[in-house]
């Protein structure tokens, strides 16, 4: 038995260290190459360099959120509160599948949106800033749709039946008194929702980010995004600058990610004390 | 404001179907767009010939290759760390050390796949092409073991979770009876669990066959039979991503919507798996 | 059919997963008289409340049979047979539900809201109503310096009359309440049986109770849950 033990315990350590050491070793070269670069190159040529590609990504980022939020919303409580038993099975498990689906085929789908508006309308639709919030937005919206169905389900039968018994109407008692109870739990999908459309490449590389477009000026052109930054610049650098400025840009979407990630955790303990109460 | 029940009751749903309904839209378009191909060339051909662009020759059978080459050895990879990882954190969940490599493996779930990519780039394509055969790093090695690194969150958090809903009682029950630590883990703890790691896996192995940025970036992308480790080779996701931005009409850009749908039906199966298989442990 | 009666139950019959509660029940709720269901627990005297207030229509699972008239005010209706805006039934037939469950407002607007909610706009009814609630309720003196005040403040004997004063606002035609002491220490528990009979001269009111001592206090007619069927007993 002393055997088992000994090979147990020295796998589980063994898994772990390696980890630990994995992740040390990352954080250590990433700190490494860009403290420098960081300290000596003015902040005023790290931004003219990163600003477009920054101000790129929130914009379709915001845009991808503005569009997916209130229909995963709706749909969400269209799911939970105007749909019986098999149907919603049926629904749940669809937008399920949606979650799924890699985003390099949802970049795909945004490319069918840019074939379907040139041959059906007409109009000669290009890779742009609008096609990719609508990709992005399709990318999302599965996860808004879960979120939204999970924080009204977990509001208990007593909770809905309140509103209800004064005999106020169905959807009264879902805008005015379930949906502000749910919308703690909703906040927090939401922001894992941008935490996804902000740093996703694939998508956006099929629908309209490209390498040197500068700041968005338009919904119908091209635009710069950090991740896609990343991934051009790590393998076509010249110089030990841009490759800095990959470190760096490395660095500001692994705080973004992980900042919204926090936050979002936040706000679901805080609902758990909530509950608790 | 007398707005009657029944209407707004009536707009949402109707509102909700035609979400639904543009939704399911697009994956009715990727078969509408396939369709074409069943004429000129036949499924068989496709599936199982190369791609070789100046010979007419459509196969996808390399990319599939690699594909699911890569998927499983990285969740091979994966599972046999993540599952240490998830016994250690068990183990040691009221130790600090085991909280914090818990909470750290849950804001890996955070980082996205371009950074792993870029990871991959500089820190393991030299180390690979100094220490192995492979010429200059980029090859299907590195690819096993970022991707593994990738899919190990996933992988963790999901036994974590099925850890936790072994009931407790047995556990106190054995653990009174006389049980060490090792026999609760062996004869209790994963034998209850096999069902959540088997999902586990097909969760691992679903996101690593999804995943086009870390294919893309580590590959060298060769129009190649995976045939070893060292070798550079392209997978079905990076084939869509490099074809794809370049507008031409034709046999080419129709395999990639055919593509796209193969990728589609793999993810419909593994759902329909899970669905299957966490529906089962409910009912016990 | 005398005028003197509130709701005529005829021959229901009700299962919820695929359990049967109630089977073949007739029984007569008078009005303007306080009627007491007694029974152990899990006989079905909540799920009649549930059935009386078309609550039972938020369920999935169920099956229902039978009649359950309602005489609202010489209008007689079988709320059985309503299929949609059951609202209209419950701002008549209120059920006030076993634990207080005020919302996380203000004392003022759990009971402004649902009234606003239901098309009462004039702020100057709003403000009368919500006090002659409280009044009638005997929470009035007790609060009426923090009507703004967070409702979840309140101690539990004080929200049970925040959500029966609530209720009170609605003017309904009948009170459902559903074990009203049974999250409460004796002290409440006795002024909340004394507001019981206080309204119920001039209420229709259905109490739910599993306290003998209670039901002997406070009602006027008392029915037994017993074996799936619903008894008058004298």
């Amino acid at each position: 038995m002393k055997v088992i033990k000994l090979l147990l315990g020295g796998y589980i350590w063994f898994c772990a260290l390696s980890i630990t050491v994995m992740i040390v070793a990352f954080l250590f070269f990433l700190i490494k190459n860009s403290i420098y670069p960081l300290l000596n190159i003015p902040i005023s040529n790290i931004l003219s360099e990163l600003f477009p590609a920054i101000i790129g990504s929130i914009a379709v980022t915001l845009s991808s959120v503005a569009i997916a939020s209130p229909v995963g919303i709706m749909t969400g409580i269209f799911i939970n509160e105007y749909t019986n038993g098999r149907t919603r099975n049926r629904l749940v498990f669809i937008f399920k599948v949606m979650g799924g689906i890699p985003s390099i085929v949802i970049g795909i789908f945004g490319f069918i949106i840019i074939l379907v508006v040139n041959r059906a309308i007409g109009y000669n639709l290009r890779p742009c800033l609008f096609v990719s919030s609508l990709s992005l937005a399709l990318l999302i919206l599965p996860y808004i749709v879960h979120s939204t169905v999970i924080a009204f389900r977990s509001i208990s039968l007593k909770e809905k039946v309140i509103g209800l018994s004064l005999g106020v109407k169905k959807h009264q008692n879902i805008f005015y008194i379930l949906f502000p109870k749910s919308l703690p739990a909703l906040f927090s999908g939401i922001i894992l929702a941008v935490g996804r459309a902000a740093v996703d490449t694939a998508v956006i590389m099929l629908t309209g980010v490209a390498a040197m477009a500068g700041m968005p000026s338009s919904l119908l052109k091209p635009y710069e995004a950090l991740p896609f930054y990343i991934y051009l610049r790590s393998s076509e650098y010249r110089n030990i600058n841009e490759l800095s400025m990959v470190y760096i840009a490395a660095v500001i979407i692994i705080i973004i990610c992980i900042g919204l990630l926090y936050v979002s955790n936040y706000i679901h303990k805080r609902i758990l004390i909530r509950i608790k109460r | 404001m007398t707005v009657k029940e029944k209407t707004v009751g009536q707009a949402i749903k109707t509102g909700g179907w035609i979400i639904v309904a543009s939704t399911l839209m697009f994956p009715a378009m990727l078969i509408f767009l396939s369709l074409p191909l069943l004429n000129e060339n036949s499924i068989l051909q496709i599936l199982s010939g190369e791609w070789d662009t100046e010979n007419k020759l459509y196969g996808i059978l390399p990319f599939i290759a690699t594909s699911f080459f890569i998927a499983s050895v990285s969740t091979l990879i994966s599972f046999v760390f993540g599952f240490g990882i998830s016994l250690f954190s068990y183990h040691y969940k009221k130790k600090i050390f085991g909280k914090i490599l818990s909470k750290v493996i849950q804001y890996m779930t955070g980082v996205p796949t371009v950074v792993y990519g870029f990871a991959g780039i500089f820190i393991l394509v030299p180390l690979v092409r100094k220490y192995t055969e492979s010429s200059s790093g980029y090859c299907l090695l590195t690819i096993f073991l970022i991707l593994a690194v990738l899919i190990l969150p996933t992988i963790v958090l999901y036994i974590n979770e099925s850890f936790s809903l072994v009931n407790s009682k047995m556990l106190t029950a054995a653990q009174s009876l006389g049980a060490t630590k090792e026999q609760l883990y062996l004869y209790i703890l994963i034998p209850k669990s096999i069902r959540g790691i088997v999902v586990a896996l097909i969760l691992g192995f679903s996101r690593a066959i999804s995943d086009t940025m870390i294919p893309l970036m580590l590959s060298g992308n060769a129009l190649q039979f995976p045939e070893s480790f060292y070798m550079s080779a392209r997978s079905l996701t990076a084939h869509i991503a490099m074809v794809l931005p370049g507008e031409y009409d034709g046999i080419e850009f129709r395999v990639i919507f055919f593509i796209a749908l193969l990728l589609m039906l793999i993810v419909l199966l593994y759902n329909i798996i899970i669905n299957y298989l966490e529906k089962r442990s409910e009912g016990h | 059919m005398s005028n003197d009666y509130k709701l005529q139950i005829e021959n229901l019959c009700f299962a919820y997963d695929r359990d049967y509660i109630l089977e073949d029940s007739d029984f007569i709720i008078p009005s303007r008289k306080i009627s007491a269901i007694f029974g152990a627990s899990g006989t079905g005297k909540t799920t009649l409340l549930t059935l009386f207030s078309l609550l039972f229509r938020e369920l999935e699972n169920y099956r229902i049979s039978g009649k359950i008239y309602f005489n609202d005010s010489g209008n007689i209706v079988d709320i059985l047979s309503i299929r949609h805006d059951f609202w209209e039934i419950r701002r008549k037939i209120v059920y006030i539900a076993q634990e207080p469950n005020p919302l996380d407002v203000s004392i003022f607007r759990n009971i402004a809201f649902p009234m606003k909610l239901n098309g009462i706009t004039n702020k100057k009814i709003i403000k009368n109503t919500v006090i002659e609630s409280l009044e009638r309720v005997h929470l009035y003196n007790e609060v009426n310096n923090r009507l703004k005040d967070s409702a979840l403040e309140l101690s539990g004997g004080q929200m049970q009359r925040l959500c029966i004063a609530r209720a009170l606002a609605m003017k309904p035609e009948i009170i459902l309440l559903d074990e009203p002491t049974s999250s409460l220490d004796s002290e409440n528990k006795e002024k909340i049986e004394d507001l019981i009979i206080e309204l119920g001269q001039s209420n229709t009111i259905i109490v739910v109770s599993h306290d003998r001592e209670q039901i002997k206090r406070v009602s006027d007619v008392v029915f037994e849950c017993k074996g799936r069927k619903v008894l008058k007993i004298d």
